[in-house]
């Protein structure tokens, strides 16, 4: 009985290879593993980036991964990887360079403009705003992160009343977090800055005018009691600044529609709170129905907000409800979709180079064939199912 | 000898009785069906069994029969010596004849063909009779199949070093060059190793149907569990799969999407075939395993003769009859049983 060995085939159609003659003449597995550097690009400034480099991998450099991304919004999984391959490198795809293109052209004396990035759940639409993200950083625009927005609504930390108005409750711990990521992130940016009113937060306590912006910050940070007031003020300079033309402001939300659910959390453990009800929620909404200039907002929604039992539906008119829509109106829809068949040879490609697929049978023409079936084109399944190979 | 002549007349006793049951048992079947007890055969006492007794036994032997004694008790029990006490066989006293009649006939062959061997290699003169060498290995009868063989025909119970030394003998004799009448014995206990067993040949499975537009397609149902599958696999594809409307992630765990890849991987056909799947019942696995059994019986046409053997001797188009099993009284499910307590064994001691 013939035994089966798994052998290339020197005759594949060889898209991706540059050598290509190379290829058909020899048949061991290195040569070909040479051959295929083309799913990497040297170029590391986003702003560079162009339609030809779609589907590549570049690499973000070290020094910026630590400033902006390693505290507050890479997750754990991501950490993970950053670690284990030794890099932090992001494959470039459409909808980042759609957004990018966008923000090339765009005429920044309008109000603010809103792109909504929907898609499927681990579809890849946390890795098109780290992309954008790094864009934005590489020309010098202000940041305003929320990596998770539904960390407001979830029952954990102490609520406290709103001084100013009675209905809206506050949220100390999550503000005060807040803020200490946007300084980290932005601190040789806002460092002329100062505030141009004052800002009352109690009958004793209050800021003056002509203040720096960071010491705004930290006494936010100091004084949790205040920190989602600092929070309003924040917003309110920033919105100044932007429309006298001295930053650029990009505004991320991931998980938006967790702003028009219920919250976990109860005040005095009776009463249930609804997200409307929170000061954080109503200040951003604040912002982004806003005039301001130069200034962008980038939300995502996402499917991963709902109870485990929701999380079938994808599409912003069922997640986020008629209210949200009807709110955030006009927005650019932007879609992400699953992996094409040229971006899983990529990341396939970028696995091997990494030794993250080890097994000899799954880096033949066979092997990737079942991984794509099995995976379903989808990033995060192809990455569980190469975790044994 | 006395022994063995009392035991032949309770025998013979033991089937006049059962004889005279089974006969008052016939007569009065045939009554109730209104049929004349001689007209009667055996399919239609199967017939009124099976409706009068019916059973859901998968295993058909055990479910109830109506048959002449002699189907069902052993063979008859002929005296293998004459009036005087001398034995028929001339190796009764081995206590296995037929086995050792066997080696002992396969020895002498061997016997006579070395002779020839050496008469035509001292004299130079032609054999006798056409010999040849066997083109192929042969594969001899395995255990449970040999010593069938001898408890079914002669009621001889066989060892296994007995076995051992059978295949040894008849790989030997195999090896020489042989004549016509040595294959012929041989081939009663062996066949060639590399015979193209055709499993399922017939007509029904290369059967397909033609589309609208002209693509080939077959569809064929699946079952596992309580799950039905509905599968049609279209030639000549490039590879969509679609189930329920939805693609490969209708199914969120990595065992049950394997199961829908592993027929396309034997039969290599990832790529070349489109599959459109409707699925009801059961749970995920169920329903997994029925698109596996609809699949592989689907893509039959589309495949080599030989790539069918692989699929049936893998078990890929069989029904899979695992189902859950019943609960039991006096226990807590199919196999768990209660607790045992040692206060009933102590209170036991003290009751009269």
């Amino acid at each position: 009985m013939a035994s089966v060995i798994y052998r290339i085939v020197s005759k594949q159609p060889s898209g991706y290879c540059i050598n290509s003659s190379l290829l058909r003449s020899s048949s061991s597995l290195k040569c070909w593993q040479r051959c295929v550097t083309t799913f990497r690009t040297e170029i590391s400034d986003p702003s560079e980036h162009s339609f030809d480099h779609e589907g590549q991998f570049y690499t973000i450099p070290k020094k910026d991964v630590q400033k902006i991304f390693m505290l507050n919004w890479m997750s754990p999984h991501e950490k993970n990887m950053n670690k284990m391959f030794q890099e932090f490198s992001i494959l470039i795809r459409r909808p980042a360079l759609e957004v990018m293109d966008i923000l090339k052209r765009l005429n920044y004396n309008y109000p603010l403009t809103r792109f909504l990035l929907y898609g499927e759940m681990n579809a890849g639409k946390k890795f098109t705003m780290t992309h954008i993200m790094h864009y934005c950083r590489s020309q010098n625009w202000v940041l305003l992160t929320v990596p998770w927005a539904n960390e407001w609504n979830c029952k954990r930390l102490d609520v406290s009343f709103n001084h100013h108005k009675e209905s809206l409750f506050d949220l100390p711990v999550h503000s005060k977090i807040l803020l200490e990521d946007f300084l980290l992130k932005n601190m040789s940016l806002i460092k002329e800055f100062t505030t141009s009113t004052t800002y009352e937060f109690s009958e004793h306590e209050a800021s003056e005018q002509g203040i720096p912006l960071t010491d705004l910050i930290s006494f936010g940070i100091t004084r949790m009691k205040f920190a989602n007031d600092v929070v309003g003020a924040l917003l309110k300079e920033l919105q100044i600044l932007a429309n006298n033309d001295k930053i650029k402001l990009l505004v991320t939300i991931r998980g938006i529609n967790s702003f028009w659910r219920k919250t976990g959390q109860k005040k005095e453990k009776v009463q249930e709170i609804h997200a409307q009800q929170l000061t954080l929620v109503n200040q951003f909404m604040e912002l982004l129905q806003s005039d301001t200039k130069n200034a962008v907002a980038m939300c995502s929604t996402e499917s991963w907000v709902n109870d485990v039992t929701d999380r079938k539906s994808y599409l912003p008119t069922e997640l986020m409800g008629k209210e949200g829509v009807d709110f955030l109106e006009p927005f650019l829809p932007i879609e992400v979709p699953k992996y094409g068949n040229a971006e899983l040879q990529s990341v396939m490609d970028y696995y091997i180079d990494r030794r993250w697929i080890q097994a000899p049978e799954a880096k033949t023409l066979d092997g990737r064939a079942q991984i794509k079936f099995l995976s379903g084109h989808n990033p995060y399944q192809l990455y569980r199912v190469c975790v044994p190979l | 000898m006395k022994a063995f002549l009392k035991r032949a007349k309770e025998h013979e006793s033991k089937i006049n009785k059962y004889t005279e049951e089974y006969e008052l048992g016939r007569k009065h079947l045939a009554n109730m069906m209104g049929i004349h007890p001689d007209e009667m055969t055996q399919e239609h006492i199967n017939e009124a069994i099976r409706y009068l007794l019916p059973s859901g036994l998968f295993d058909k032997g055990s479910r109830p029969q109506f048959k002449h004694p002699k189907d069902i008790l052993p063979l008859n029990f002929d005296f293998p010596f004459d009036k005087a006490g001398r034995p028929y066989h001339y190796q009764y006293y081995t206590l296995l004849p037929n086995y050792h009649c066997i080696m002992s006939e396969a020895a002498w062959r061997m016997e006579c063909l070395r002779e020839e061997e050496v008469r035509i290699g001292s004299t130079g003169a032609p054999p006798q009779e056409e010999m040849k060498h066997l083109s192929e290995e042969y594969e001899w009868m395995d255990l449970r199949t040999f010593l069938n063989y001898f408890k079914s025909n002669h009621s001889e119970v066989v060892q296994v070093n007995e076995h051992n030394r059978f295949v040894i003998l008849m790989t030997k004799l195999s090896k020489m060059r042989l004549r016509e009448q040595d294959v012929a014995f041989l081939k009663q206990f062996g066949s060639p190793k590399t015979s193209e067993i055709n499993v399922m040949d017939t007509e029904e499975i290369k059967k397909f149907y033609v589309n609208e537009q002209g693509r080939k397609f077959r569809t064929k149902n699946g079952y596992r569990k309580s799950a039905i599958a509905q599968v049609t696999v279209y030639a000549e594809g490039e590879g969509i799969l679609e189930i329920n409307g939805k693609g490969i992630e209708y199914f969120e765990s990595q065992y049950a999407r394997e199961q829908v890849l592993f027929p396309l991987v034997l039969t290599s056909s990832l790529n070349k075939v489109d599959v459109h799947a409707r699925v009801e019942g059961g749970g995920e696995m169920g329903q997994s395993g029925a698109i596996r059994h609809g699949l592989s019986n689907a893509l039959l046409p589309f495949v080599s003769q030989q790539m069918v053997n692989k699929l049936s001797l893998s078990g890929l188009l069989d029904r899979d009859s695992r189902v859950k099993e019943r609960n039991k009284p006096g226990q807590k499910k199919a196999r768990k049983q209660f607790q045992w307590y040692e206060l009933i064994k102590a209170c036991c001691k003290f009751l009269p």
